[in-house]
């Protein structure tokens, strides 16, 4: 078939197509080092002491965790609003089973082993409830996720009823290699440590990527994302997929909620409040489209040390405070629009 | 009283081992409260191009769709080579050796060709991780051999999305093909090909004859139907309205046949 097609016919050569296909990786890549270089030119004092990029590996993390798993569902074409609020629900499902269990050893698991596994259990239950809803009930993505959103909180309102829970005695005690597996801080040299949830993120992100590059499931996000009939003709499980997506979120959810917790021994209510846009943010400035069929894990992860090191960077850079969600969203802004822009060019 | 009567056929051809390969029994479709298929109950037998006719909206695509597990049929049976298919889905008729060309060709746009062509049967290991060197290579077999894609300009890895029409087809055609199969379903598989590429199509379908095989091939172009079929199903609105010999009937003939019947609502 097509031989007069293809040969009256020429599209960009092949090289220009392996440049286009990387093309947001390589847009996301130079905007994350001019970030950066600002800062360090900006503000050397700061930017040239460990101390603030310890403090972005501490807090980046949390953020790009959830983004990471974000990006799968809105590659479908999807949204998961309910994430922030199962955040809190798998920390406080952690918290709590950790402080009422402390004396008893349920199935032979220590207690915050115990919470660790209930709060992430919580997190695949709230991916599943937001599944029911969204594939099986068939409702808009975001209408479902808006209604969890509530109900979630709704839950941890109800059942810490305005009370934190603090998680301090988990540092030391028994299962102190536990705590310190999840938001330890590794002594790397003299004046250097490294927080443990930075290489969770790290590890996280590498498996990320290699599920979406070559795993069947990625490639199926994205089929599902760009074509969904054409998906299911071709024998992808699309209910399969996207509930899988939807579990994927709620457990990263649980599980960033549960590092947040313990690298702040303390399990407050309102956790995760703040945390929505950003975390929206960064798989948006990555490059993933919100029309799904196209996602990049790599710009995800770059898109959370940007969202990441915003606030502190604005501040050294010696602006006020409250310029910070203006430089968010002249980022934002500016990133989907060259995308917009690159993307169009290309088709 | 057709449904235990043909039961009963379907079960003794399987016994005696001369089932037809494809048999539909009573099979009805419903979208909510419309009847798209009426208990139609036809045969494919082995080695046979059987050519469906029917007018715009006949239920031509649902059929197939009954056929290759994307729509489940809201009642009747289905037997394949004698045996009834119980849990139907893509995957299952794709192990049973059916392939298919879909009128809507069923390529994701953003994905690349190499995607595409292994979508929902793609080599990988026990965890699922895919074997994309393979998968490439034999993409490239496909595109350079069956295809006949010279150009150098499009590759494995270039997206569907900067491809003609023609070459969609093209994909869409030699997916179906390449993975070898005892049925092949071709739904309006020449619609914008240019007349070497028709040609090309009906010389693959006269070849799934050569090879034995047999394939259902759905066209609103009588000319291009006659000369590669041995029979026709016409369907008309729902229903299988006659099944004609080619021996029994002219090109001339049935073509005044399916004009007839859209002005006269009768196959005579
Ligand atoms: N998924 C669906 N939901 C509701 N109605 C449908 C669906 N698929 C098909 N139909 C309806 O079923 C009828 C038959 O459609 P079908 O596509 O099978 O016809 P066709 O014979 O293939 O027509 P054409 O020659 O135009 O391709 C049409 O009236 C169509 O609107
Ligand atoms: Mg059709």
């Amino acid at each position: 078939m097509g031989e007069q097609a293809v040969i009256t016919r020429l599209p960009e050569p092949t090289f220009k197509q392996k440049i286009a296909r990387s093309k947001i990786e390589i847009s996301i890549g130079i905007v994350t080092v001019g970030v950066f270089l600002v800062y360090l030119i900006g503000a050397p004092q700061v930017f040239t002491h460990y101390q603030i990029y310890y403090s972005f590996m501490t807090t980046i993390p949390i953020t790009g965790i959830l983004a990471l798993a974000l990006t799968f569902v809105i590659t479908l074409g999807e949204i998961d609003m309910s994430f922030p609020s199962v955040m809190a629900l798998g920390g406080l499902t952690m918290s709590t089973v950790y402080s009422n269990m402390s004396s008893v050893d349920y199935f032979g698991i220590p207690p915050l082993t115990l919470g660790i596994l209930a709060g992430l259990g919580v997190g695949i239950l709230c991916g599943l409830l937001n599944s029911l809803l969204i594939v099986g009930f068939g409702i808009p993505s975001i209408v479902g996720s808006i209604g969890t959103q509530f109900f979630f909180r709704g839950l941890v309102n109800v059942i810490a009823a305005g009370a934190g829970i603090s998680m301090l005695a988990a540092q030391s005690g028994p299962e102190s290699g536990v705590y310190f597996a999840l938001a330890g801080k590794i002594q790397v040299t003299e004046g250097a440590r490294l927080p443990m949830q930075f290489l969770w993120f790290i590890g996280l992100g590498v498996l990320c990527l290699v599920i979406a590059k070559r795993h069947r499931f990625g490639l199926h996000v994205s089929f599902v994302g760009d074509n969904k009939l054409a998906a299911q003709m071709m024998g992808v499980n699309v209910p399969r997929v996207r509930i899988t997506a939807y579990v994927i979120t709620g457990l990263a959810a649980a599980f960033a909620g549960i590092v947040s917790n313990l690298e702040v021994a303390y399990f407050y209510p309102s956790q995760g409040e703040d945390i929505m846009l950003p975390a929206l943010a960064a798989v948006f400035i990555g490059g993933t489209s919100v029309l799904g069929g196209r996602g990049s894990v790599v710009g995800t992860f770059l898109g959370a040390l940007i969202m990441g090191s915003l606030e502190a960077g604005i501040i050294s850079l010696g602006f006020d405070g409250f310029w910070t969600k203006v430089f968010y969203g002249l980022i934002i802004m500016v990133s989907v629009s060259v995308y917009s822009f690159v993307m169009k060019k290309s088709t | 009283m057709a449904e235990a009567n043909l039961q009963n056929e379907a079960a003794e051809a399987a016994a005696k081992g001369d089932a037809p390969l494809l048999q539909m029994v009573d099979v009805c479709k419903r979208f909510g409260g419309v009847q798209v298929l009426d208990n139609v109950s036809l045969e494919i037998g082995s080695n046979e191009i059987v050519g469906l006719v029917g007018d715009n909206g006949a239920g031509k695509s649902t059929l197939i769709k009954t056929i290759t597990g994307v729509h489940l049929p809201t009642s009747g049976d289905i037997y394949y080579k004698g045996e009834k298919i119980s849990i139907h889905s893509v995957k299952k008729s794709r192990k049973l050796g059916i392939e298919t060309v879909y009128q809507e060709r069923a390529l994701a746009d953003l994905q690349t060709i190499w995607q595409n062509m292994f979508l929902g049967r793609e080599i990988t290991n026990k965890l699922g991780f895919m074997n994309i060197k393979e998968e490439k290579r034999q993409s490239e077999l496909m595109m350079r051999e069956h295809m006949g894609f010279t150009s150098k300009a499009i590759t494995v890895d270039t997206e569907v999305e900067f491809l003609s029409g023609g070459e969609k087809q093209g994909i869409a055609i030699s997916r179906a093909l390449y993975f070898k199969a005892d049925l092949i379903i071709l739904d309006e598989p020449t619609v914008a090909l240019s007349l070497s590429e028709t040609q090309r199509v009906q010389e693959f379908i006269l070849d799934i004859k050569r090879r034995g095989h047999s394939a259902i091939y759905i066209s609103h172009s009588i000319y291009l139907l006659y000369p590669v079929c041995d029979r026709f199903i016409v369907l008309d609105r729902g229903r299988v309205a006659g099944v004609l010999d080619k021996k029994d009937v002219t090109q001339d003939e049935l073509q005044e046949k399916m004009v007839n019947l859209v002005k006269t609502g009768v196959l005579a």
